[in-house]
């Protein structure tokens, strides 16, 4: 197996007093694609924003490479990092929203462009191959001048993955990436992810997309109310599931997608 | 999916394919079409016949050099203020919008009171400033410790204190503005900007404010020829802008009316052309935000 990227241990999330995430476990390996899979509200969106700081986390930690996000030790203590170094331990990470949160008053050229000009302060020319290279990797090369009220969903997610990508993170997260999108749109983003897994993208993806977790990742989590329920192989979770409630959870899976 | 071929379509006689379509337009329209005509035939009536109007005295004075000085200070006042409302209404935006909650305090009693007192109290209290604070000191607080230290009625001229009080009733306006138009950009927009690698000033600058400016915009140019108008309000101490020199002069002539009417085509003028200017800005500003009817297609490279 290879070696980890990502590590959480015990991670606590509150919003206003209440336990969002009650001591999260997850290991994330160089190259693995884990889906991370549970009811609505089990805190898998809030898992997500904190591995890349978008929330703040209360307790536990998670680890980069070894480094710890977030917090460093001064005089004992931990302390929250300022934001500048916030801003570059974020650099290890794409994301990709539910409602695709494209700039709409960018096209969708320079939505891609926007990281690596503004954030890494890439030359003019140089970036700007580097983003059409990217546009054209999910397929929209044809439509770089279009601005994201002029896309469907579905042409608006691969360019917010595009605009992910154009950052060249070591990981991808993606929240619910098909949830907003309509049938017929779902699979031409699908595609896109199963290329980057092809490539051997290190992907966190959370779905409630069958196919995508039972096809293409090699583990998938299910969470509850903010836990990890279960752990484990495609195959263990679909088939064998070791706890009741990722059966219950699974049967409901397979009963929404019978409809 | 049930297709309609071409042989299924109800064939139309070939009159009602060439004619174009027109609106039904029904009685209630012609009622108040005739109505609207007789409204504006009388109203013209009014305008050219009635002899108190004095279009001749209107004509004499419009472009007469007092009335011109007193145009020229309306439009040098409403600018000035405008830009140091515009900027003033920033730093309240800041404090209402800031994380430190004595900051936040102070944004919002700012707000409270600039909404509360009406625009003509607010001029009239910095006018009359040296009454209440003879000295104005700049310096450490209790302390001896002065840098600067003016007489009040030096600095408070009828200039100064129009402007003065402009900015601080604009500051209130448009620090409001601005906040709307900032929060009115979703939550999502932001952690896109951090999720690029933004700092929180970065998307601010880059993602923020240019959607929030579309939003801006409108009630800023409404505040904007509000200020236009409401510099008229400083005739009460006495700055020699367009009402005050037209009072000015029919004080001398008991020419009240047309020299009304005189402050009136120039406020018309004036407010027109900032109205353009208003939709040409909104125009520029909803970039993304309209669809185009033909966007260029690049060619899709081989
Ligand atoms: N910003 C927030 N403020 C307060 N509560 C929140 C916030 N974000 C999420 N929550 C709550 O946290 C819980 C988990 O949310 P979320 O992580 O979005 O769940 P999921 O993505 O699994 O549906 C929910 O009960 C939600 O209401
Ligand atoms: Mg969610």
């Amino acid at each position: 197996m290879n070696e980890p990227v990502v590590t959480v241990r015990g991670l606590i999330k509150k919003f206003h007093d209440v336990a969002v995430l009650r001591g999260v476990d997850l290991t994330l390996r160089r190259g693995e694609v884990l889906s991370v899979i549970g009811p609505s509200g089990s805190g898998k969106s809030t898992l997500l924003r904190c591995l890349n700081q978008l929330e703040e986390v209360d307790g536990g930690e998670i680890r980069h490479n070894g480094e710890l996000l977030g917090i460093e030790t001064v005089k004992g203590k931990l302390m929250r990092l300022r934001e500048r170094d916030i801003v570059r331990q974020r650099r290890a990470f794409g994301m990709v929203f539910q409602h695709f949160n494209l700039f709409p008053h960018m096209t969708a050229l320079e939505n891609v462009l926007e990281g690596p000009t503004q954030v890494r302060h890439m030359p003019k020319t140089e970036a700007s191959e580097l983003a059409r290279a990217e546009l054209g990797r999910v397929g929209l090369a044809s439509h770089a001048n279009h601005y994201p009220a002029e896309l469907s969903g579905g042409q608006q997610q691969r360019v917010a993955i595009a605009r992910a990508l154009a950052l060249r993170p070591e990981i991808m997260l993606f929240d619910e990436p098909t949830s907003a999108l309509d049938p017929e749109l779902v699979n031409e983003v699908l595609d896109v992810i199963r290329g980057l897994a092809a490539d051997g993208m290190t992907m966190a993806i959370v779905t409630h997309e069958m196919n995508l977790a039972q096809e293409m990742s090699d583990t998938v989590v299910v969470m509850d109310q903010g836990q990890v329920v279960e752990a484990g192989a495609p195959q263990q979770i679909f088939l064998a599931p070791q706890s009741e409630r990722t059966e219950r959870f699974v049967a409901k899976l397979h009963a929404a997608q019978q409809k | 999916m049930t297709r309609v071929t071409d042989a299924q379509r109800p064939t139309l006689p070939s009159t009602e394919l060439t004619t174009p379509h027109i609106g039904r337009r029904r009685l209630s329209w012609w009622i108040w079409g005739i109505v609207g005509v007789i409204v504006v035939a009388g109203a013209i009536d009014f305008m050219v016949t009635t002899p108190g109007w004095q279009w001749n005295v209107v004509g004499a004075y419009i472009f007469d050099p007092e009335i011109l000085s007193g145009v020229f200070y309306t439009i040098w006042l409403t600018v000035l203020s405008a830009v140091c409302g515009l900027i003033a209404g920033g730093v309240v935006a800041v404090l209402r919008m800031s994380e430190n909650p004595a900051l936040r305090a102070a944004g919002t009693v700012f707000v409270w009171l600039m909404r509360a007192i009406p625009a003509l109290v607010v001029l009239l209290f910095v006018f009359f400033l040296g009454a209440l604070v003879p000295e104005l000191t700049l310096g450490i607080p209790y302390t001896d410790v002065t840098l600067i230290s003016v007489k009040t009625n030096d600095v408070i001229t009828k200039f100064t204190a129009a402007l003065i009080g402009l900015t601080l009733i604009q500051a209130a306006h448009v620090g409001e503005i601005y906040r709307g138009g900032i929060l009115s950009v979703s939550k999502g927009q932001h952690e896109a900007g951090g999720a690029i690698g933004m700092t929180r000033a970065q998307s601010m600058r880059r993602i923020i404010m240019p959607q929030a400016i579309r939003v801006i915009i409108p009630p800023l140019s409404n505040e904007l020829i509000t200020l236009f108008k409401n510099t008229s309000l400083v005739s009460v101490i006495g700055f020699t802008e367009l009402l005050t020199s037209v009072q000015l002069v029919y004080g001398r002539t008991y020419q009240t009316i047309p020299m009304l009417l005189v402050a009136c085509l120039w406020y018309l003028f004036l407010t027109s052309i900032a109205m353009l200017g208003q939709s040409a800005l909104e125009k520029h500003f909803s970039r993304g935000f309209v669809r185009r009817s033909k966007v260029q297609s690049l060619e899709e490279p081989a």
